[in-house]
This record gives structure tokens, C-alpha cells and sequence, in this order.
């Protein structure tokens, strides 16, 4: 493959399985910075959000074969796969994690620099469908996701049953289900 | 069948604990309806990245990552000669072991060669890594297991190095322990007079059982052991960690 910056995902990801250093370059830079932001989103922290990100697309490298399209698009097993690795180095470096909450807003006004101000519009209604939750929702979601919390820890965390945390999880998540596709953007964001 | 579907949102948002989810993983993988609605779910938790702000990576971080992928590259170059030999063995696990039995033959090492053999059905999950482990093997060779110490007990790794002409020595680790950002293992080759030279550098890569290759040719040498340094170069400066605790057996 001479130039794989031009070819869909799904091409990609078959030169990737045959250990095309061009189609993991090329994925890096359609999705490297989405990773940092999330791995630094749950990790908080620059060197363990780069160490999570590198072993996330060294894991991809070996295991192209194994993706299966039927289960979702490119993008979206490259973010379950920093997901998964960033929570786990979450979990085993921190037996207690104080003051959530008060962190996640730190965060995030931290973040509203002027480079911020430059996402698109499709990340922005993805932003604002969540932002349109109701903060109870909005909350577990966020706990669960970005702050690596299980559902009994947010029940302790939120001082609810279990119960009300998963149906939390669901009613917000078939929420932002119904947003995006009035919005019509997310199936077709991976290329 | 005992569906899962109560669980999925918890599942695909990494909300259960690590046993649950294990439970879900196994239940996914043979039911077509949970799958589908896990499915459903995921791409709404998959779309939750994008609500970040966003933040760019230093750019090193690029050429980390093709380094490792290019140095893995290097190391599981599967031989691709006598794959009938090979595929034969990829079958069965016990015509593994005891291929392996014949073709090291070292009896003084049996509790030793017996882990090696489990660690390799491990690998075999890597094809193209095991095909290059077992072909080393085939070839014979002499071994050393390297045993971890101190906070290392329960690491360890044997370093094997094939008879045949052209095939690097190479070392399978295994329950290799993460180490910080930074620090590296380094395999090295000490000779009778205690002279160390380095046969390898290399950072864990996570996995239970991990192959690396030796540089240096093993021959003028009688023992071995890992460290873990600050740097890729230089004399030994970090504590040992492992090291070969048997006189290897004569070639
Ligand atoms: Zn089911």
C-alpha cells in the first residue's frame, strides 16, 4: 500500500492485520489525539495518558486480525481498546480516588483553551446531547466512563441503590441514543 | 442461557467488576441477541471520546509507537520454511511438550521445561511468535531459565539459544512485572571472569509470556541475568532481578 492516508478505516485495518506500518501510522493520525483525550480524561495525567495510548495501538497492531466489523467501526474498538487499558491503570494505581466530582470540573475548565474552542460540529452536539441530560444522568455516565467508577462504587458515591444507577445508565444512554440520531451524525463519523 | 441484557450498559461503559465482566465477555460471544443490543449500546458509549475537549498528544508519541511496532516487526519474523513441521505442532498442545522433551533433552531442568512448554501454549495464541519459539527450539540449543528474586519471585525467563546457524538466541519471558516509564530490562551475558555485556534491551509489553531476542551471540558465556536500568547503553548500573541459577547443560 503506498499511501494509506487517503483509505477508509476498513482498508486500514486489513493492511494493519498484514503489519502495514502505514496504515498504523495513518490511524494514529486520524485518532491519536482522540485517544490522548481520553486516556488523559480518565488518567489526569500527561505520561500515563501517553504510556495508555501507545500500548492501546501496540495492542490494535497485533490484534487487527481479530476486529470484527460487525461489532462496530474502527474508531470505536480503538477507543473501547484505550478505554479498557487507561481504566485498568486507573484501577490498579488508585485503591481510593478522592473528590471526583470537584476533580472533573477542574478538568474541564482547564481545558477550555482556545484549541478547544476549535472542535467541530459534529463533537460539538455529541457534547451538547450529553450536556442535555439530566445532571443525575449526565453524572453516572460520566463516573462510569471517564472516572473508571463500578456501579457499586457510584451507588456508594451517589448514595442511591444499585437499581437507580443502572437505570440511570440506561435512560441516559438511550437518551443520547435518540439525540444522536436526530442528529444523524454518529454513524457515519468513522471513515 | 442466563441473558445478560440487564447488564450491557454497565458492560460497554466498564461499570462492572472484573469477574462480572469476564461473565458478560463469555456470554456475548455465544448469544446473537445479547450481542446485537451490546452492540447498540456500544456505539452510543464509543461516540463519549468526542464530547472532549480536544488535546493534542506530544508529538513523540507517534514515533513510540511506530518504534515498538516496528522493533515487534524485528522480533516475530516467522521462519516460513518447513511449516508443515510446524503447523503439525500448532495442533495439539501435548505433541508440543513433548517435541519440546526431544529436542532440548535436558533432564536436569525438568521443572524448568515443563513451565517453559505451558508458557509456549501461552504464546501459541501468537502465531507468528510461537512458530519462531518452536523453531528455535527444533533446532536444539542449550537453555538457561533465569529465576526472578527479591520482588521478582514469580518472574522469570528462559534465555535458548539454537544449535542452527543464523537463528538469534532469544529469551521467553514470563509474569514479567510492569515497570515504570523509564526503566527498562536488560538481558545480560556474564562470562566466567564476570565480564556482563549486554544481549538486550527491552520495556514489558504486558502480556503473561513475552519473546525477546538476544544481540550478542551466546558462545564464551556460562550465566545470565536481567536488570533494570535507566538506559538503553552503558555498564550494568541497576539491581538484578532474575538470573540463571543452573550450570547450563553441556551443547
Ligand atoms: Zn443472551
Amino acid at each position: 500500500m503506498p499511501n494509506t492516508s487517503d483509505q477508509p478505516d476498513d482498508v486500514l485495518i486489513v493492511a494493519l492485520a498484514e503489519r502495514d506500518l502505514g496504515a498504523l501510522a495513518t490511524l494514529y493520525d486520524r485518532y491519536g489525539r482522540l485517544a490522548y483525550a481520553l486516556a488523559y480524561r480518565i488518567l489526569g495525567e500527561g505520561q500515563a495518558a501517553e504510556d495508555v495510548v501507545h500500548d492501546a495501538y501496540i495492542s490494535a497492531w497485533r490484534g487487527a486480525a481479530s476486529y470484527r466489523r460487525e461489532r462496530g467501526n474502527v474508531r470505536g474498538w480503538l477507543m473501547s481498546i484505550v478505554h479498557h487499558r487507561a481504566v485498568d491503570v486507573l484501577r490498579r494505581k488508585t485503591t481510593f480516588r478522592p473528590a471526583p466530582l470537584e476533580a472533573a470540573a477542574e478538568r474541564a475548565a482547564d481545558d477550555d483553551t482556545a484549541e478547544a474552542a476549535e472542535r467541530n460540529v459534529e463533537h460539538q452536539t455529541v457534547r451538547a446531547a450529553l450536556e442535555g441530560l439530566p445532571q443525575a444522568q449526565r453524572r453516572t455516565i460520566e463516573l462510569a466512563y471517564f472516572g473508571g467508577y463500578t456501579h457499586v462504587e457510584l451507588a456508594e458515591l451517589m448514595g442511591v441503590p444499585l437499581g437507580t444507577v443502572k437505570g440511570r445508565m440506561r435512560i441516559g444512554l438511550q437518551k443520547l441514543r435518540r439525540a444522536l440520531e436526530v442528529q444523524g451524525t454518529y454513524r457515519e463519523r468513522s471513515r | 442461557m442466563i441473558h445478560v441484557t440487564d447488564e450491557l450498559e454497565l458492560y460497554s461503559l466498564g461499570a462492572l467488576a472484573p469477574g462480572d465482566a469476564a461473565r458478560v465477555t463469555a456470554h456475548l460471544s455465544e448469544c446473537p441477541a445479547c450481542r446485537e443490543q451490546a452492540r447498540a449500546i456500544d456505539e452510543v458509549v464509543q461516540e463519549l471520546p468526542e464530547t472532549l475537549p480536544g488535546r493534542e498528544a506530544p508529538g513523540r508519541l507517534r514515533d513510540r509507537i511506530l518504534a515498538s511496532a516496528r522493533a515487534e516487526l524485528a522480533t516475530v519474523r516467522a521462519p516460513r520454511r518447513d511449516m508443515a513441521w510446524t503447523a503439525r505442532l500448532l495442533r495439539p498442545a501435548l505433541v508440543l511438550a513433548a517435541g519440546l522433551w526431544l529436542a532440548v533433552g535436558a533432564a536436569a531442568l525438568v521443572n524448568e521445561n515443563l513451565s517453559l512448554s505451558n508458557e509456549l501454549k501461552v504464546v501459541a495464541s501468537d502465531r507468528a511468535t510461537y512458530e519462531s519459539i518452536v523453531e528455535g527450539i527444533r533446532q536444539g540449543g542449550r537453555w538457561w531459565y533465569m529465576a526472578g528474586k527479591d520482588g521478582w519471585t514469580g518472574s522469570g525467563g528462559t534465555l535458548i539459544a539454537p544449535r542452527a546457524e543464523g537463528r538469534p538466541p532469544f529469551v521467553v519471558f514470563h509474569d514479567l512485572r510492569p515497570l515504570p516509564r523509564g526503566q527498562l530490562y536488560t538481558v545480560w551475558l556474564v562470562s566466567s571472569d564476570n565480564t556482563w555485556v549486554r544481549g538486550a534491551t527491552f520495556r514489558p509489553d504486558g502480556k503473561d509470556v513475552q519473546a525477546v531476542d538476544v544481540t550478542a551471540a551466546i558462545a564464551g558465556f556460562d550465566s545470565c541475568a536481567v536488570t533494570i536500568e535507566d538506559s538503553a547503553w552503558g555498564r550494568r548500573a541497576g539491581p538484578v532481578v532474575m538470573e540463571s541459577r543452573i550450570v547450563p547443560p553441556a551443547p
